[in-house]
């Protein structure tokens, strides 16, 4: 983790709030500031994971999404906006989150998370938060965290479902572990609502602040999964896969 | 013995249902179970469970009592065991 200037009074104003939690403080709060945080897309979950963290006082966010708004990412990709319709999703990303926080420091990269630039975008980072569509690009970030043991949160969204876990590399269940392979059934569309993507979403961002600020205990080992339908909550406990990359097996009980 | 399944996202919609209660015969084992809900519900179920061999699908995560199990080690069900099947879901 980097280390950045000591909290500004300013900040400590903005920040009091949530430095009044138990176990989190000055200390906390600082430990954010020197963060760095990859956001994978910026879509209904990582655009408000990003907002969240933003607003929570990370130092500093690499963002990664390619292309230009569409109309039909505006019902949950709430750092989009109808008067950036047709331009880049990061410009209008990066506008909404320094509006939020004008001392964020972000680096905004047109382009999604593939292999030819995880290894660099990973291994600046303190822990990556993957909200990407494409398994392509959740297995480039996993394999990425895993060289460089950078803790992964994993977010993602169904119709009104999700499903959120960490990945510690090495000690718990890995995204190989889980799918070794592309899932055959899965398809790049699916139903679902802002107010559920926004819902995993804030958990996830949850679960980074805590990762940085060594707050609580993470969904490492762990998979939190929710049907915002019922209103069932429930979680599972993983285990690491024998002979998957992660080696997670060897530190353990395996599957 | 009556054992709980759960379905979540896309099998669930496949399926048409989130929960269900099959009732099986002692000493039934997890393949067992997969085997009658393929006869349930075809390929509403076995398509996004098992591949053409009939061998479970890589990405199919299998939870008994949630906990997360191999679908190799055929455990042995019990009375009132709840056995969630999970699909590979995302983000976007």
């Amino acid at each position: 983790m980097e280390q950045r200037p000591p909290l500004t009074e300013h900040e400590k104003t903005v920040y009091e709030w949530q430095m009044w939690v138990p176990g989190f403080g000055l200390e906390g709060q600082q430990r954010l500031k020197n963060a760095t945080v990859l956001v994978s897309r910026l879509g209904g979950l990582g655009g408000v994971v990003a907002y969240e963290l933003a607003a929570a006082g990370v130092g500093r966010l690499i963002l990664a999404h390619a292309g230009n708004v569409k109309p039909s990412d505006l019902n949950r990709q709430l750092l989009m906006t109808h008067d950036w319709l047709g331009k880049p999703r990061i410009e209008s990303a990066k506008r909404r989150l320094l509006e939020l926080n004008p001392r964020l420091d972000i680096v905004a990269v047109p382009e999604n998370i593939s292999e030819d630039n995880a290894d660099a975008l990973v291994a600046e980072c303190d822990v990556v938060v993957d909200c990407a569509p494409l398994f392509e690009e959740r297995f480039a970030m996993n394999a990425a965290s895993l060289r460089y043991g950078i803790p992964l949160v994993e977010c993602a969204m169904y119709d009104m479902e999700f499903q959120l876990f960490t990945v510690i590399p090495g000690r718990t269940a890995c995204v190989r572990c889980l799918f070794p392979e592309r899932p055959a059934h899965w398809r790049r569309q699916f139903p679902v609502f802002g107010a559920v993507s926004g819902a995993v979403a804030c958990l996830g961002a949850v679960e980074a602040i805590k990762l940085i600020a060594g707050l609580g205990d993470s969904l490492s080992g762990r998979l939190l999964i929710a049907d915002l339908r019922s209103m069932q909550f429930r979680q599972v406990h993983l285990q690491p896969r024998c002979g998957c990359e992660c080696g997670a097996a060897d530190a353990g009980d395996s599957l | 013995m009556i054992i709980n399944v759960h379905y979540t996202a896309q099998l669930k919609s496949s399926v048409g249902a989130a929960d269900e209660e099959i009732e099986m015969s002692q000493g039934k084992r997890l393949k067992d179970l997969v085997d009658d809900l393929t006869q349930r519900h075809g390929e509403a179920f076995s398509k996004y469970v098992l591949d053409e061999q009939g061998e479970l699908l890589p990405a199919v995560v299998i939870c008994l009592n949630d906990q997360q199990v191999p679908l190799t080690d055929n455990a042995p069900l019990t009375e009132g065991a709840s056995v969630m099947f999970l699909t590979a879901i995302s983000g976007g």
